[in-house]
């Protein structure tokens, strides 16, 4: 079968005040897979999702099922190609209200059978109406994570959506991350956890000093990580629990 | 030299001795200001006798090029001065000129063509104006630095709204930033009006009354130049805020630009 192409950067580099921050990066993303982005702390990986979400001036191509995205308002994109931030940022209301933003200035119809479907799916048991200020962390994190999936979108970008987690939430949200790409949902995602890359990803890129340093399968990424890695950067990588 | 003034200078004089005892103070008590307090006092004097002497001059002016061009140089020292403060906003110069400009003309121009104000009496006009202006520029800065101010405590859900796709305006009102920011601005001008005549004492009935008008006619003008500053005020807040909404993304990246710090 072969695999669609979702999202192509091509040559994209990123500078700020003349520092290149993102230098001549080509990556493609795809369909229905779960690619995710490893690297040490200040590596760059944050801003590849940024330029993927359109929130960063880039240089270079960058192409969305082929077309290039610059005909596209970026609004417009953002509905389809979600960035979840790495901070789950609560509005003020109950959980309905929160995953009904997006759906009421869209104006897709969100019924509470879907909304309550799409909290099974982030296995969060609470009813609707729960005020957002009673919900622990945890249960944030997937509120946060309910809240873009209410809009339907074709790619879901995440941003180290377990790195404020306890060892169990962070296992469920692993676990709730798979399930969305088994359900046929695209998904890029950044950790600066190898471990976490092992455990769930289909393929992985490793970048470094803004760069993409391998970029292969899951498997073939990590049976020639070590052969083909610096060690001080393996080392770097392989300290995070 | 006529008997008014005659009579200021002996009261004057009269509130030298008052100088005189706080310069005695100051000796005895070591406090080395009284060349300060001479000087102060000096410089006082004349800045108002400038004052008065302009104020002569302005009185005499009538019509609508001499007061409207008064007018406009009050607006444009009241622009400047809340750019100056609210530097850290994208094109603020700007902003604030159309807004307190839009706002003044249009009330003063009303108060005109309503025959409440005369423009053959620039004695009245002017001051009037000077008070809409200036009434204007501190609503205007409070609301609009309140709106800023607003934008960065929420930038986060500002920027996950974005995320989602959401476009800035309906976020923005979504959160109450300008409501808030509007109720912040009016609110020492209201506090003014509730307590008018019990803790606020305005200075234009005030004068109105030691100019023997009438004190019926005082009060009820009074309360209409509230209605004006106050109805000034709100004009110009909604505009610079309704402009500045414009300013503050980043149109490319729909990211919210980087308002400043509070000064």
């Amino acid at each position: 079968m072969k695999l669609v192409k979702v999202l192509k950067l091509s040559e994209v580099t990123v500078a700020i005040d003349g520092t290149e921050i993102i230098s001549d990066i080509s990556l493609e993303i795809e369909e229905g897979k779960l690619t995710v982005l490893v690297g040490r702390s200040g590596a760059g990986k944050s801003t590849i999702l940024k330029i993927l979400n359109r929130s960063v001036k880039f240089s270079g191509y960058y192409n969305y099922h082929n077309e290039d995205i610059s005909s596209t308002p970026v609004l417009e994109f953002r509905r389809h190609i979600v960035l979840v931030d790495q901070v789950p940022v609560p509005f003020p209301g109950s959980i309905s209200d929160n995953l009904t933003i997006g759906c009421e200035y869209w104006k897709i119809n969100c019924t509470s059978e879907k909304l309550s479907e799409i909290l099974r799916l982030v296995e969060l048991d609470l009813p609707l109406s729960t005020s957002i200020e009673k919900i622990s962390v945890g249960q944030l994190q997937r509120v946060h994570l309910a809240r873009a999936l209410a809009l339907d979108p074709e790619v879901l970008l995440l941003d180290e959506p377990t790195s404020a987690l306890d060892a169990l939430n962070k296992e469920n949200v692993e676990k709730i991350i798979r399930k969305l790409v088994e359900t046929g949902k695209t998904i890029v995602m950044v950790t600066h956890d190898l471990k976490q890359a092992e455990r769930i990803a289909d393929r992985c890129i490793l970048i470094e000093k803004g760069r993409v340093l391998m970029n292969a399968p899951r498997s073939e990424f990590f049976k020639n990580l070590e052969n083909n890695t610096d060690a001080e950067i393996l080392r770097d990588l392989l300290e995070v629990d | 030299m006529d008997a008014e003034i005659l009579r200021a200078l002996y009261q004057f004089t009269g509130s030298l001795a008052i100088l005189g005892a706080i310069l005695g103070i100051n000796y005895y008590k070591k406090m080395g200001m009284g060349k300060d307090l001479i000087v102060a006092t000096l410089r006082g004097l004349t800045q108002l006798l400038i004052l008065s002497s302009i104020l002569l001059l302005v009185f005499t002016q009538k019509g609508i090029i001499p007061l409207y061009g008064i007018l406009s140089i009050m607006i444009l020292f009241a622009v400047q001065t809340i750019a100056k403060r609210l530097d850290s906003l994208p094109d603020i110069f700007k902003v604030e000129l159309v807004s307190i400009a839009t706002s003044v003309y249009l009330i003063m121009t009303t108060m005109t063509m309503l025959e409440v104000l005369s423009l053959e009496d620039a004695p009245m006009w002017i001051p009037i104006g000077g008070m809409v202006v200036g009434n204007s520029m501190n609503i205007t800065y409070l609301s609009t630095e309140r709106f800023r101010s607003e934008l960065e405590k929420s930038r986060q859900s500002i920027t996950t709204a974005l995320n989602l796709g959401i476009s800035p305006n309906f976020i923005i009102d979504k959160l109450g930033t300008v409501s808030t920011a509007l109720r912040v601005g009016i609110t020492p001008s209201t506090n003014n009006l509730r307590t008018l005549g019990i803790v606020f004492i305005p200075g234009l009935m005030t004068g109105l009354l030691i100019g023997g008008y009438n004190p019926l006619a005082a009060a009820l003008l009074q309360v209409m130049i509230f209605f004006l500053l106050i109805g000034g005020g709100l004009i110009s807040s909604l505009i610079s805020i309704t402009l500045l909404k414009n300013h503050v993304i980043d149109n490319e990246t729909m990211t919210l630009n980087y308002l400043g710090k509070e000064q």
